[in-house]
């Protein structure tokens, strides 16, 4: 993968973010990997299966998207529709950049208030299989939109104080699953 | 009216370069905020349960395995088993190059994978054969659009989960019409070899002993699909774990090759989380998304608008066909699944089309538009791997373009090549 430039500038705290956003996303992947083969180990090797390992797994899952979600972010490697961008000005990408990094600090601004009050009402509810309170599901998503917009936030500063757009030089393709 | 703001709002904001997740989810929101008798929980309860799935599991799964075996090098021993068995052949590498698509296709969903682990040992070795370069690109790109029909397939479980129909079905649905993409472009590295006249291009071959060692390097990995699609089949696993299966044995196949470093391992693990950060994102945008579209109505809608128009199924089709290469051009392939899947599948189903049949439509049609521009990801990570120039990789890839079109040609009008094998297993 290509040394991503915008990481190298970003200011400390920021780095340390996207390190601890990198190793709990490999983590929890590797709890699912593990999970997942411990199951089929389970049934066949010991004949006794695990009621929770899939709950605990889906669970992982969750944290894992909306953890590894807010990292992307921070590299500015979230698939985008880049057609009419690429004709643009300097200057009129490096404003493309600040009205798009706009557009998701906003969704999350709207969002997130009802967002935690909604997950931190559903701490009563338990999941049904190993009891995790359902505020702990609901957090994920919660904790996953703060941090993309503390990510987009810097992102425009940064791109504002460089005076030009965060991909303006970049070569490398962003993550598809096709 | 309100869906036309909606879908309108999405297209404004993606043209705007605001990452798919959050064009999806915006308008979505404005609708939620504005319409009656529904709140911001529903937001939550929609993004939480798009992803509480245990299909989707396989999702980083899958992805890792591709990229593992990228990283484990499993595409040059792939590459000298298969040169041993078609050295002696006019236009040897061309047959190679889909061969070994096929083969890697059987670890790995997503043709940006295959692309780029084979992109890296197939055109170089085919441009110092003399191949030209472009037909070298043009091929490696078309064949790694195997990578997604043929089973594990990334799209395909996303399909599944998005309509609601098995992963296993679907996975088996694939084989066929992957083997029929594999033929037509034998046909095509057949003819091509043939009016060029690659007479350099022959190899002298591997004499039986290196061709026994080759072939003994190369059978534990030509053993995956035994693995995945067997223990699919034999009821041992689900997809889900057959993924988890296929890690753990790509896994040990790089211990035993000792091609992996702890580091390596780490940089799997690091890409594979941001792949599946990005794609799950938009997973959970688009339930949303989906799910307002089915409150406004927009499937019957969308019925209607095109029962209005024409009754007839084969009609639909390649009205379908058009409508997603255009999207395709423009979208990633699991993007616009998710937020296609939700309008078009409804209205096939009242036209009898198969949903098993319909989702190898839509992912073919979908995977073609990585192999062109603008967005052609697959062009890019060729371009990257190689150190070709862009425009040369599209240059390439253009020809490739009629043997795909007539393979999506045969899969959408041949419902039986996608159907057949999963009624005969039972699973359709």
């Amino acid at each position: 993968m290509k040394a991503q430039g915008r990481v190298e500038t970003a200011p400390v705290w920021v780095r340390a973010l996207a390190t601890v956003e990198r190793w709990a996303s490999v983590l929890l992947l590797g709890l699912v990997l593990g999970l997942m083969a411990a199951q089929v180990v389970a049934r066949y090797l010991f004949r006794s299966p695990i009621a929770w390992s899939e709950e605990l797994a889906r669970f992982a899952l969750i944290w894992l998207a909306f953890l590894a979600a807010a990292w992307v972010m921070g590299d500015g490697r979230h698939l985008v529709v880049d057609v009419v961008s690429r004709r643009m000005s300097r200057r009129g990408r490096l404003v493309l950049d600040c009205l798009s990094g706009g557009v998701v600090l906003l969704t999350c601004l709207v969002l997130l208030p009802a967002g935690a009050g909604f997950a931190w009402q559903m701490s009563t509810v338990k999941s049904s299989a190993l009891g995790i309170p359902m505020s702990w599901w609901y957090f994920a998503p919660v904790t996953g939109l703060a941090l993309v917009a503390v990510h987009s936030g810097v992102r425009i500063w940064m791109s504002l104080r460089r005076g030009s757009a965060e991909w303006e030089d970049r070569s490398d393709w962003g993550e598809g699953g096709g | 009216m309100t869906l036309g703001w909606l879908v309108g709002g999405v297209l404004v904001l993606l043209v705007m370069r605001v990452p798919v997740a959050f064009a999806l989810l915006l308008p979505s929101l404005m609708y939620v905020v504005q319409a009656e008798g529904i709140t911001l929980a529903v937001v939550m309860q929609r993004l939480l349960s798009g992803l509480n799935s245990f299909p989707l599991l396989a999702v980083p799964l899958f992805i890792m395995t591709g990229f593992l075996a990228n990283a484990a090098g499993i595409a040059d021993r792939l590459f000298a088993f298969l040169l041993g068995v078609f050295g002696r052949v006019r236009g040897s590498l061309g047959y190679v190059n889909v061969t070994s698509s096929v083969v890697f296709s059987w670890m790995s969903g997503a043709a940006i994978a295959d692309a780029a682990g084979l992109g890296s040992v197939l055109v170089p070795a085919m441009r110092k054969r003399g191949y030209d370069e472009g037909f070298a690109l043009g091929l490696t790109g078309a064949s790694a659009m195997i990578g997604p029909i043929m089973p594990p397939s990334i799209p395909a479980i996303i399909y599944a989960v998005t309509a609601g129909v098995s992963v296993g079905a679907l996975f088996f649905a694939g084989v066929v019409p992957a083997l029929v993409l594999a033929g037509v472009l034998f046909v095509h590295v057949f003819v091509h070899a043939r009016r060029r006249g690659f007479a350099a291009a022959l190899e002298p071959g591997l004499d039986r002993s290196a061709l026994v060692r080759a072939t003994l390097r190369a059978l534990p990995v030509l053993f995956t699909p035994v693995i995945i699609l067997g223990g699919i089949l034999g009821g041992v696993f689900t997809p889900t774990e057959a993924a988890a299966a296929a890690v753990m044995y790509v896994l040990l196949l790089s211990a035993g090759f000792r091609s992996l470093s702890w580091s390596g391992l780490y940089r799997v693990g690091l890409r594979t989380a941001s792949t599946t950060g990005s794609i799950l994102l938009i997973v959970s945008a688009a339930t949303l998304f989906g799910w307002i579209i089915a409150r406004e109505q927009g499937p019957q809608m969308a019925a209607d608008a095109i029962m209005g128009w024409t009754t007839n199924p084969v009609i639909f089709l390649i009205l379908v066909n058009v409508g997603l290469l255009v999207i395709g051009m423009l979208l990633e392939p699991v993007a616009a699944l998710l937020i296609t899947v939700p309008v078009l599948l409804p209205v096939a189903t009242q036209f009898g089309v198969d949903p098993l049949h319909f989702g190898i439509v839509m992912v073919l049609n979908l995977v073609i538009g990585l192999l062109t521009p603008p967005v052609g990801l697959v062009l890019y990570v060729l371009s990257s791997v190689t150190g070709a120039p862009f425009p040369t990789v599209a240059r390439g890839a253009l020809p490739f373009l009629v043997p795909l079109l007539v393979t999506l040609g045969l899969v959408t009008f041949w419902p039986g090549l996608s159907l057949a094998l999963p009624r005969w297993l039972g699973l359709g």
